[in-house]
C-alpha cells in the first residue's frame, strides 16, 4: 500500500514510502504503525540507530523499524499484534544479513531536500569532486581501512571487509555534498550532510559505500585525462 | 598524499606531528601557507591537484639530484 508518512527524526522529511501500516489496540487508546517490508524501505539511520543499541530486544527492534517510540510499543495490549508485527520484521532483519554482500551500484539516488525530491546520478568510477571532498573521504576510508586492519590484520581484508555504517555515512556525505546541493565545497556544510545522508534506503547507501572502500586505491590514482587533453592541442600544433 | 617517507633528520625533528592535520597539511602547502586561499584549494578538481602535487614531487626529486650533482659532479 502506498501511503506518504513523516519520519521523526532531526530533520522532518516527506517521503514516499511502500509499507504495511496497522493500527493497534494500548492500553491507552490505539497506535499506527508503518512496518518496513522490503529492504529498501528502512534508512541507513535506523540501522546505525539498531546497531549502537546495546544487546537489542526485539521491542527496541521495532520502534527503531517502525520509528514509534518504544513507550507507546509497551503499552500494546495484546501481545498476539507484536506477533504479527514480528512476523515481516524478521524477514527484514534477515535480509539485513546478506546486505553487505550485495555489489550492485544503484544508477541513481534521490535525497529529500526541504521536502522535495532531488535525484543524482552515481557515477560508475565514483570519482569525488572536488578535491576537498576527495581528500576528506580519503582521509576516512583510510582511518576505516587501518582500524579494521588493527583490529583484524592484513590477510584478504578486502574479502572480508566490513566498513562500519557511520564511516559510511561520513563518506557519502562528502560524495553527494555538492552534487545534491550544488553549493560549492565547504568541509562543515559536507560534514552535516551526513544527516541527509542517513535518510537513504540502506540497499542504496550501503553498496554505494562498500564499493567506495574498494575502489579506494584507485582513487587516488592521477586521471591520465588531463595529459590528453594536453597532448591534443600539441600534435595539432603546426609543426 | 604523494610525500616521500621522511628522513631520518625530518623523523627526529617531529615530523610526526604534522600528521594529526591530516590532509590540511597538503592544502596549507598547496596555499603556500596562506589560509584565505585553502577554501579555493578545496573546490578546485581533484585530478588538478594531483596534477600539482605530483609535478612538486618531481620538482623536489629533480633539485635534490641536482643539489648531489652538483656536490660530486663526477
Amino acid at each position: 500500500m502506498a501511503i506518504y508518512f513523516y519520519h521523526n527524526y532531526a530533520n522532518w522529511h516527506l517521503i514516499h514510502i511502500l509499507m504495511i501500516k496497522q493500527k493497534i489496540t494500548t492500553t491507552t487508546g490505539f497506535i499506527h504503525l508503518c512496518i518496513p517490508e522490503k529492504l529498501h524501505e528502512v534508512t541507513l539511520s535506523q540501522l546505525i540507530q539498531m546497531q549502537s543499541a546495546p544487546g537489542l530486544s526485539d521491542l527496541q527492534a521495532i520502534s527503531i523499524l517502525c520509528n514509534t517510540p518504544l513507550s507507546e510499543l509497551q503499552n500494546i495490549s495484546n501481545g498476539n499484534d507484536l506477533q504479527a508485527i514480528s512476523t515481516p520484521l524478521l524477514n527484514i532483519v534477515h535480509q539485513i544479513k546478506y546486505l553487505y554482500k550485495s555489489d550492485a551500484v544503484p544508477q541513481k539516488v534521490t535525497f529529500i531536500i526541504a521536502g522535495k525530491p532531488v535525484e543524482v546520478n552515481v557515477m560508475k568510477n565514483l570519482s569525488v569532486e572536488p578535491a576537498g571532498a576527495f581528500m576528506a573521504a580519503r582521509e576516512i576510508i583510510a582511518d576505516e581501512i587501518a582500524k579494521y586492519i588493527t583490529q583484524h590484520g592484513e590477510a584478504d581484508w578486502q574479502q572480508n571487509f566490513n566498513p562500519s555504517l557511520q564511516a559510511c555515512a561520513q563518506i557519502l556525505a562528502q560524495y553527494f555534498y555538492c552534487r545534491v546541493t550544488g553549493k560549492p565545497y565547504n568541509e562543515y556544510a559536507a560534514a552535516e550532510f551526513e544527516e541527509q545522508v542517513k535518510q537513504l534506503p540502506v540497499t542504496d547507501a550501503l553498496p554505494i559505500a562498500k564499493y567506495f572502500f574498494l575502489s579506494y586505491p584507485n582513487l587516488s590514482k592521477p586521471k591520465t585525462g588531463c595529459w590528453h587533453r594536453l597532448r591534443r592541442p600539441w600534435s595539432s600544433a603546426p609543426g | 598524499m604523494l610525500a616521500s617517507p621522511a628522513s631520518a633528520m625530518e623523523q627526529r625533528a617531529g615530523i610526526k606531528n604534522f600528521e594529526p592535520f591530516k590532509y590540511i597539511n597538503t592544502i596549507n602547502a598547496l596555499s603556500g601557507g596562506d589560509i584565505t586561499k585553502w577554501d579555493a584549494i578545496l573546490n578546485l578538481p581533484y585530478d588538478r591537484v594531483l596534477t600539482k602535487l605530483l609535478l612538486n614531487k618531481t620538482e623536489a626529486t629533480y633539485q635534490k639530484r641536482y643539489g648531489e650533482l652538483l656536490q660530486n659532479p663526477s
